[in-house]
């Protein structure tokens, strides 16, 4: 019977590896416009920016940027152009977010507090794909 | 402002903060003559400033090395606007100018350099005002400046000293504020506003800290206090001319009772705690002067025994001198003379001997006085210096300072 680990495998235990995930962010309106009131969607951007940097703050948090709506859905060989919106407003990519996680598990956590979950919004939560071939 | 962008963006942008602030003051130039000055000034130029800091950002902010923990934030745009913003806002814009305050005065800085970079980005002098309050050109002042950022690049990012290091960061930061305050002060080659301004801005830095609760310790309060002594008794101590007026010789009805009051205000807060710092004596000293009916009516023998204290707590020429010159009050010129002879070091300074001519004249010595009054106009550097003398001279008056 093996009683002792040897400090081979010891040395084989590898730390988990880390691996970057997107955050898409679908509908979750503000419901307040910036024109009309600049102050209100100040404050809404704010709830943005305090789970964003508690994201920053764990290092794991590697960019991201919100989307303008609309813009081209470009398709096929011919490059069938059509103009957005595409879907239902709830539909809709409004930005992205990427995190660097051990896990999907992680990295569902980690987007506890995103503010889009008290705007009626979804989070879509994928994993990039490492390509070794 | 530029304390504001300074901590977004990190030690090593000093120059980009200072280009946006720039471009605010020159756009408020550009509009305000036109569309009038707004109703709330400062928030306009925050406004600007915070749009235009965004604009660098967005154009730049892919080129230059970031602050760790705000380049994340300050890349995206869920968060760049929110992050300036939040900059921007009142409470932490006087934060910042502590914390730029801090920087500005941090020990690898050599201290003259701390002082032209402390009037360049805390109190927004110009290059050609700084030499102006310097008696320098603005060469040399470039110069002090640019090894000044130099240093302050290699800082990194903006903190405020906490805990066990709040107590000896802040020692070099008061005594930067304390030559600001004597170069303004003391400086009698120059009569323009410069010299008000750096009393005032060294009044400002300095209540500022007494106002945050970690710089609000004895010793800060102390300083003010004794500042604020001095400032009371600024109107009384030049003439319409702008020379000097001896102690004895002011127009105490001139002194600033509001002041005065203040500063004994702030001295019974210093006293709180259990350390004495030069500070704390030289205010007190100040205290008894500005309290006194008279220039005979003074306590003598109590300033007397502060500057035994005060000997104590740093010893130098200067405060033996003065200290000769308060006994020769409290207890005759004799005894005033033969302390002063003990005095080494002052050999060179016409107030030296100056006052070995008083006070040999006090004794009936006149040839003596008239010899030692010959050394000290030779030794003046300046007309203003003689012009004094020839003054004390004529009337045979007593040699203190206000």
């Amino acid at each position: 019977m093996k009683t002792n680990t040897n400090v081979r495998d010891k040395a084989d235990i590898k730390q988990p590896t880390m691996s970057k995930y997107m955050f898409l962010f679908r509908g979750g309106e503000p419901g307040v416009d910036p024109m009309s009131d600049p102050a209100g969607f100040g404050a809404y951007m704010m709830t943005w920016k305090t789970w964003m940097e508690n994201l920053a703050k764990t290092g794991k948090y590697l960019g991201g940027d919100p989307l303008e709506p609309g813009g081209k859905t470009v398709s096929g060989k011919a490059m069938k152009m059509t103009d957005g919106p595409f879907m239902e407003g709830k539909e809709v990519v409004g930005g992205y977010v990427i995190v660097e996680a051990a896990s999907l598990d992680e990295a569902v956590a980690m987007s506890k507090g995103c503010p889009i979950y008290t705007h009626d919004g979804v989070v879509e939560i994928r994993a990039v794909q490492h390509l070794d071939f | 402002m530029v304390g504001a962008l300074t901590r977004l963006f990190g030690t090593q942008h000093l120059e980009l903060a200072e280009d946006v602030v720039q471009e605010t003051l020159l756009k408020a130039m550009r509009d305000w003559p036109y569309h009038g000055v707004p109703d709330q000034p400062a928030a306009w130029l925050h406004r600007v400033a915070k749009n235009l800091a965004i604009d660098q950002l967005r154009r730049k902010s892919r080129g230059v090395e970031l602050l760790k923990e705000n380049a994340a934030l300050l890349r995206s745009e869920w968060t760049l606007s929110a992050t300036v913003g939040e900059a921007f806002a009142k409470e932490s814009i006087a934060d910042d100018q502590l914390r730029m305050l801090f920087a500005c005065c941090h020990p690898s800085i050599p201290r003259e350099q701390q002082v032209a970079l402390a009037l360049r980005t805390l109190c927004g002098f110009s290059v050609p005002e700084i030499a102006r309050a310097f008696v320098t050109n603005e060469e040399t002042i470039n110069k002090r400046l640019y090894r000044a950022r130099e240093a302050f690049r290699a800082l990194g990012r903006l903190e405020f000293p906490a805990g066990q290091d709040a107590a000896p960061r802040l020692r070099p930061v008061l005594s930067t504020i304390y030559l600001l305050f004597n170069e303004g002060y003391n400086s009698t080659e120059h009569q323009d506003h410069i010299r008000e301004d750096m009393i005032e801005e060294a009044l400002r830095l300095c209540d500022m800290l007494a106002r945050h609760s970690t710089t609000a310790r004895p010793e800060t309060h102390a300083l003010l206090a004794l500042m604020l002594f001095h400032a009371a008794r600024s109107e009384a101590r030049l003439d319409d001319g702008g020379a000097i007026v001896l102690l004895q010789d002011q127009d105490r009805t001139k002194w600033d009772r509001e002041l005065i009051g203040l500063a004994d205000r702030y001295l019974q807060r210093a006293a709180h705690g259990t350390e004495l710092t030069a500070y704390h004596v030289e205010a007190a000293i100040a205290s008894v002067h500005a309290n006194a009916p008279s220039f005979t009516g003074t306590d003598w023998p109590t300033i007397v025994g502060l500057y035994d204290r005060l000997l104590a707590l740093s010893p130098s020429a200067i405060v033996r001198f003065n200290r000769a010159i308060a006994l020769a009050q409290a207890k005759g010129a004799a005894d005033g003379l033969a302390e002063l002879e003990r005095v080494d070091g002052l050999e060179r300074s016409h107030l030296y001997h100056a006052a070995r001519a008083e006070l040999l004249r006090a004794l009936g010595r006149a040839d003596d006085a008239q010899e030692a009054f010959t050394r000290a106009h030779s030794l003046a550097r300046s007309p203003k210096e003689r012009e004094l003398l020839d003054r004390k001279n004529e009337r045979g008056g007593a040699v203190l300072d206000g």
